[in-house]
């Protein structure tokens, strides 16, 4: 499995060291991504998924954070071993990303044809003119109106919507193998969210390019998702093919997740909300971090850290009392 | 840029200039009914016929030989001629010749600051910017705050005491014959620049401080932005994010800032032309302010009212040059 | 009882920090020095018969000497030169901060008119020379502190007007307020429930900053000789030492005495204000602290943090390396 992975990550983890102690935002997470395969990393805010994602192109200041990990290897090169220069040459081009706040992720003195023709002109060769004309081409390529008039616009004369696609222009602009996007219609109205995504969806079947989503929602996660990886609190709590983990979540929280997305095909009016909320990074419960929102919760959640165990071939969830039953799994709720 | 937006900002400045010309007007006026009355006393050598025609002359010397609207009338007629009135002193010479006269000597002074203070203070703060935390910037960051509690006139007041009396340096005193000698020649234009050497730098280090922390706060808040992970995410060097994405933003604030400095280049110099006896415009308004002379006072006055308007001008439409976003209608402040 | 209690809180919160420590400790020792003047001066400055021989060097009894022009006590001069400068900074400071605040409120939640009328008039004050017409004013109106406090504050309350306007915008715009508004709250309930706290931080900030920036101007017109010509003021020492040749004579003690008092009065209040920016504004301080720690912290100890998030195998033998 991990070795025809296209991004295979072991054991990341990233602190903050402050003055009022430590910030342990990502506690060793394991990913892998196939060519074309777009997994979703799924939790709720400050439970470690951006920061991930941000790290792993080593995009994280250090200072502030501190990043360890054992293995980050995308498509056969160790991306730890490299220096900013050569990690210049792979973002952009091999690993592109999109931001969520497509105003404030887009410089706003610059047109956002220069932003765009910056990347034709780094990764692929390009003269300016040519740069410009792949530009223009790029923008049409996402649904954006009257692609040369926007190229000479600045970030604030367009819609929020026209932004978001002018990212995914630019990330899909040097036609890169991996494609990280981090809460990408989370800014947009619920029409444009749809839209927006659609035109991520089928640039990313066009391409072919691997998608990594980072997002809370999950009626995204079902629309492009195959895989899905469940976070809480810096551990990954759940993880598995989208359609068996939404059907029948294995642990508690994401459970949570799921009864607390409203669903017009169920006539229960009552709304269900994870009590509480996500732990302070710098002070987690003990035991499994989820133990005082969990409704399932014994004895042994307050003491010990589940580990992450298979139930399926391709499924693993963090729980010592998982809610479905696998093949290896042989707890009993308490 | 839109052109409506230019011609918005030359309107707007020329109904300013026009309040501005009015309290100019109406300022040196408030609790002076009478200037005759007030400046020249009744003296007991004076015959009553004697004093009358005194206060006669005095009166219209002061031009309140009319009434008050009429004064204002004449104020901007004589304005609209471009003629700034005439001073007091002995041969009556025009508010403008002195200004032109001096003029010269206060740009020396202030642009000299001006320009040490921007680009030493652009160096200095970008470089605590990129270093921060590490020596550099925290040394910066200590000077800064001990030397922007040290007024620069008691700088001034110190270096005239080591440079220029103890260690003879550089001229404690402006030379008398450094105006009246001077001929464009090497030899005097070497003079003014050892004349000017105390009085720019006792000014230029508060100047050079204030751009450095300026600069590098910009920097940082800027370096943290979105937009710069995205440059970074895109692939961009090291140095064309800080080039091309950073210094372009972090540049903003301080191109306000720097208009403010043009906007006081002339009126903020006035202490220290008067510790090192510099034949300014500074020395010219506190000589103007003793004798009361006030239409030359009101001259200088509307002269720098004037210049900081411009400056004014120019900084907005320089600063909606660089962002798009001030002349599409978004404030900038 | 709960504004008191909320004082006290932010005093200690000051205390606190460092840079605030320093600044409190100075600005009391300024205090106490204004304050027992009479009491803590060997030699009263204003007693013409007081006045010893001219020109003497820093010793006993004259601590820092005495002045060439008339003979009095330099040191005694310094203490008291802490009155004015004290009592037109903070009075002053105090003076900016009810007008900036009620000028930026009123440009900020008065409605368009005000706002219009306001923002004009900040922008002619912005450019009228300040310090000119500081001087022409003192000269018509007359040489005293009362006046100088005025003048300061006719012209010290553009920059802060605008800062608070500036927040008062943003506040108006925020949620909390819009549902007051719907709750049916009166303008004036808003205003001094809502809008008034919400911009109190920034004017107690403003507050120091501007005594200390206004410490430097008093100082700056009192070496003009600007200020009341019967007080004694550090910007006045500096000229009397000026035209009384201290710089000829090479008598530094005479020049650096009030400077340094200009110093530590200036220096005490931006030290408390800054620190009051970083107890209001936390993210300010952190990344300053940030870098500090990042040099002293530990390594075997972040490497123990590190190591502790790894799994621990637990006594149930289905365990990681059981997964595919």
């Amino acid at each position: 499995m991990s070795q025809d992975a296209l991004l295979l990550v072991e054991g990341l983890k990233v602190i903050f060291p402050t003055d009022a102690g430590i910030i342990k935002a990502v506690e060793g997470i394991d990913l892998a991504i196939h060519p074309g395969e777009c997994l979703a990393l799924v939790g709720e805010s400050g439970c470690g998924k951006s920061v991930s994602s941000l790290a792993i192109l080593g995009l994280l200041g250090t200072p502030p954070a501190l990043v360890r990990a054992q293995t980050i290897r995308f498509d056969g090169q160790n991306l730890q071993a490299l220096n900013e220069q050569q990690m210049a040459q792979i973002r952009g081009k091999d690993i592109a990303m999109i931001f969520q706040d497509a105003l404030t992720a887009l410089n706003p003195v610059m047109s956002i044809g220069r932003q765009l023709d910056e990347v034709f002109l780094k990764h692929c060769g390009m003269n300016k003119s040519q740069a410009k004309e792949a530009s223009i081409e790029a923008l049409r390529a996402v649904g954006v109106s009257s692609p040369a008039q926007r190229y000479r616009q600045f970030p604030h004369q367009l819609s929020g919507g026209m932004r978001q696609r002018v990212l995914i222009a630019m990330a899909f602009a040097a036609s890169p193998k991996l494609i990280i996007a981090d809460e990408p219609t989370t800014a947009l109205d619920v029409t444009i969210q749809m839209q927006v995504l659609e035109e991520l969806r089928a640039m990313q079947r066009k391409s072919g390019t691997a998608l990594m989503l980072i997002t809370h929602d999950l009626s995204v996660v079902n629309y492009l998702a195959d895989r899905i990886l469940v976070m809480y609190s810096g551990k990954i709590v759940e993880t598995g093919p989208v359609k068996q983990i939404l059907k029948r979540p294995a642990h508690p929280y994401t459970e949570g997740l799921l009864t607390s997305v409203p669903r017009l095909d169920t006539c229960n009016t009552r709304f269900y909300q994870i009590p509480d909320q996500v732990p302070n990074p710098m002070n987690k419960p003990s035991g499994c971090h989820f133990h005082p929102r969990c409704s399932y919760a014994g004895e042994l959640c307050k003491q010990t850290m589940p580990s992450l165990r298979s139930l399926s071939p391709q499924r693993e969830v963090r729980c010592h009392f998982p809610l479905q039953k696998g093949e290896g799994g042989d707890s009993q709720h308490a | 840029m839109r052109k409506g937006y230019v011609l918005e900002r030359i309107l707007y400045t020329v109904f300013i200039f026009f309040i501005v010309i009015t309290l100019n007007f109406f300022i040196p006026r408030i609790g002076v009914e009478d200037p005759a009355e007030r400046y020249y006393p009744p003296q007991g050598n004076l015959t009553d016929t004697e004093y009358s025609i005194i206060k006669q002359l005095t009166r219209k010397q002061y031009g309140f030989d009319v009434s008050g609207w009429q004064q204002y009338l004449r104020y901007l007629s004589q304005l609209s001629r471009g003629d700034l009135g005439t001073s007091l002193q002995a041969g009556s010479p025009k508010v403008s010749t002195l200004i032109a006269q001096r003029l010269p000597w206060t740009l020396v002074l202030s642009l000299s600051n001006m320009l040490i203070s921007v680009t030493l203070g652009l160096l200095l703060g970008t470089s605590a910017a990129w270093n921060r935390g590490k020596f550099a910037d925290r040394a910066l960051m200590n000077a800064s705050t001990v030397m922007t509690a040290l007024p620069a006139f008691f700088l001034a007041l110190v270096f005239s005491l080591y440079m220029g009396f103890e260690w003879g340096w550089f001229p404690a005193y402006t030379e008398p014959d450094m105006v009246a000698s001077f001929d464009w020649s090497w030899r005097a234009i070497a003079q003014v620049a050892r004349n000017a050497a105390l009085p720019v730098i006792s000014m230029s280090i508060g100047g050079v401080i204030s751009y450095a922390q300026g600069t590098r706060n910009s920097v940082i808040a800027v370096s943290q932005e979105d937009f710069i992970t995205t440059a970074r995410a895109k692939g961009m060097s090291t140095r064309t994010v800080k080039y091309r994405h950073v210094l372009r933003n972090a540049m903003l604030p301080i191109v306000t800032s720097l208009g403010m400095s043009v906007s006081g280049l002339i009126g903020g110099s006035v202490v220290i032309e008067q510790i090192f006896n510099w034949n300014g415009m500074g020395t010219l308004f506190l000589t103007a302010n003793n004798t009361n002379d006030y239409p030359l006072m009101m001259g200088i006055m509307l002269f720098l009212s004037s210049f900081a308007l411009l400056a004014n001008l120019m900084t907005d439409l320089l600063y909606s040059l660089l962002d798009p976003r001030v002349s599409a209608g978004g404030g900038r402040r | 009882m709960r504004t008191t209690r909320r004082k006290n809180n932010l005093l200690a919160k000051i205390w606190h920090h460092p840079q605030g420590q320093v600044g409190l400790i100075l600005a009391g020792l300024l205090v106490f020095a204004a304050v027992a003047a009479p009491w803590i001066t060997p030699f009263d400055p204003y007693d013409v018969t007081q006045r010893a021989e001219k020109g003497l060097a820093p010793g006993w009894p004259h601590l820092l000497g005495t002045s060439i022009s008339t003979g009095q006590d330099i040191f005694s001069m310094l203490i008291y030169g802490a009155r004015v400068s004290l009592l037109v900074g903070i009075v002053t400071g105090l003076a900016i901060a009810f007008l900036g605040a009620f000028m930026g409120i009123l440009a900020g939640y008065g409605g368009r008119f005000w706002d219009t009328l306001i923002m004009r008039l900040v922008d002619v004050m912005l450019v009228i020379p300040t310090l000119p017409l500081t001087i022409v004013l003192t000269n018509l109106f007359g040489k005293s502190y009362g006046m100088i406090i005025f003048i300061f504050t006719i012209f010290g309350w553009v920059g802060l007007a605008r800062v608070i306007r500036s927040q008062v915008l943003v506040l108006k715009s925020s949620n909390y307020i819009k549902a007051a508004q719907l709750a049916g709250a009166s303008r004036r309930y808003i205003m001094f429930r809502h809008i008034l706290p919400g911009v109190s931080n920034l004017l107690i900030m403003s507050t120091a900053l501007t005594s200390a920036g206004i410490m430097v101007a008093e100082a700056g017109l009192s070496f003009l000789g600007l200020g009341d010509p019967t007080a004694i003021s550090w910007g006045k020492m500096l000229a009397e030492a000026q035209s009384g040749g201290a710089l000829l004579f090479g008598h530094w003690w005479w020049i650096i005495a009030p400077g340094i008092g200009i110093f530590l009065s200036v220096f005490a209040f931006m030290r408390i204000g800054l620190a009051l920016e970083e107890v209001f504004n936390p993210r300010m301080k952190r990344s300053g602290m940030l870098l500090r720690l990042f040099k002293s912290i530990n390594g075997s100890y972040i490497q123990e943090v590190f190591d502790a998030m790894d799994d621990r195998p637990e006594t149930d033998e289905a365990g990681k390396e059981a997964a595919p």
